[in-house]
């Protein structure tokens, strides 16, 4: 054992010092001279950490860019490589939603098929519960997921179409609102009670694992 | 009592817990890092050129560290990583809480960004923080009179 190791542990003790007594308990000396060692073996373990995630990410089928593009940039990306139209599109339907819609709205309008709804949310959250009948389409994934509904999305670009994401907070379901804006989209509303709502009235869930 | 709970047996149980926490934790953000990113942005306090960086590599780390403390392997060495992964994701929610931020804590993957929930992570976080650090100072337990 070293010598230093050794006085600690023949120290005499006082009884009315806290320190002293905190000391009884744990041996700082000991300690103060392998946190160096620790945080020595905290930074291979953390290159290491470091390592293995960018290897991961090299695999992965889109991996993230070394600098980060904020969502709001990244949807403006999106949106600039899908065709918007020229001219604003006609009204073809005879509903014209609100910029927001409540809950008992949102009800009547899946009860009565009047259009689509959208989840803004994560795919792998949409998986988990989403409104039943609702379509994903992640802000994180907008372009690809666009793609999927473009034609049925283009027959009209008047038609209703509900976006919500997870709750009142989330800025998910106006972003996506403004792209799809963007792209033509002249009716387009947003459930900003969004799925907590949803779920905190009991209301049926889908999911999809 | 300090006997009770300075016992390596005793200890083994929180320490396996931790562990646990931190390779779900960091699965649910290797799943998908473009998410982490997204709520390590919404922290505001770093730049664009280092939260692509972080949101790749702090999930294997946390996943390594977790291991490490669960299996018992260099645990010491997993826990002081812990403890200062959980000491910075405290000022970095407590930072933003100050502020008024809509933080999206990303702690275990994607949630519901609000101010109660940004609450219950720091409380979390806080409670990882204080069970790390007594595993950690359990390691280094002094001897009692008279022992070798």
């Amino acid at each position: 054992m070293p010598i230093l190791e050794e006085l600690a542990d023949h120290l005499p003790l006082v009884r009315d010092s806290s320190r002293k007594k905190l000391n009884r308990v744990v041996n700082f000396r000991s300690l103060w001279k392998n946190v160096a060692k620790h945080s020595f073996q905290t930074l291979i373990l953390a290159t290491a950490g470091f390592g293995v995630g960018f290897t991961v990410n090299q695999l992965r089928d889109k991996p993230l860019p070394l600098v980060y593009e904020s969502k709001e940039l990244r949807l403006e990306k999106a949106v600039a490589h899908l065709a918007a139209p020229k001219q604003q599109p006609k009204a073809t339907s005879d509903i014209l939603l609100p910029q927001r819609v409540t809950l008992e709205q949102l009800q009547q309008f899946i009860k009565e098929k009047r259009g689509l709804v959208f989840d803004a949310r994560s795919g792998r959250l949409y998986r988990f519960g989403h409104i039943p009948g609702a379509f994903s389409l992640p802000l994180a994934d907008f372009e690809n997921a666009y793609k999927r509904y473009q034609t049925e999305l283009e027959r009209d670009r008047a038609q209703p179409l509900i976006v919500y994401c997870s709750n009142a907070h989330c800025a998910y379901s106006t972003l996506v609102q403004k792209s799809l804006q963007e792209l033509g989209y002249s009716n387009v509303a947003i459930f900003a009670g969004g799925w907590s709502e949803w779920q905190e009235n009991g209301l049926p869930e889908e999911s999809k694992q | 009592m300090k006997d009770f709970l300075f016992n390596r047996w005793v200890l083994v149980v929180p320490r396996m817990l931790i562990g646990a926490v931190f390779v779900y934790a960091g699965g649910t953000k290797l799943i998908d890092p473009g998410q982490f990113a997204d709520n390590i942005a919404s922290f505001q306090i770093l730049p664009d050129s280092t939260i692509n960086v972080l949101a790749t590599g702090l999930p294997p780390t946390e996943i390594l560290a977790g291991l490490m403390m669960a299996l018992g392997w260099r645990h010491l060495t997993a826990n002081l990583t812990v403890l200062i992964l959980t000491a910075v994701f405290a000022v970095a929610l407590a930072q933003g809480l100050a502020r008024g931020l809509q933080i999206d804590c990303g702690c275990f993957g994607s949630g519901n960004p609000s101010p109660t929930s940004t609450w219950i992570s720091l409380g979390r976080d806080i409670l990882l923080f204080a069970a790390s650090l007594w595993i950690y100072l359990a390691g280094f337990r002094s001897k009692k009179e008279g022992q070798n």
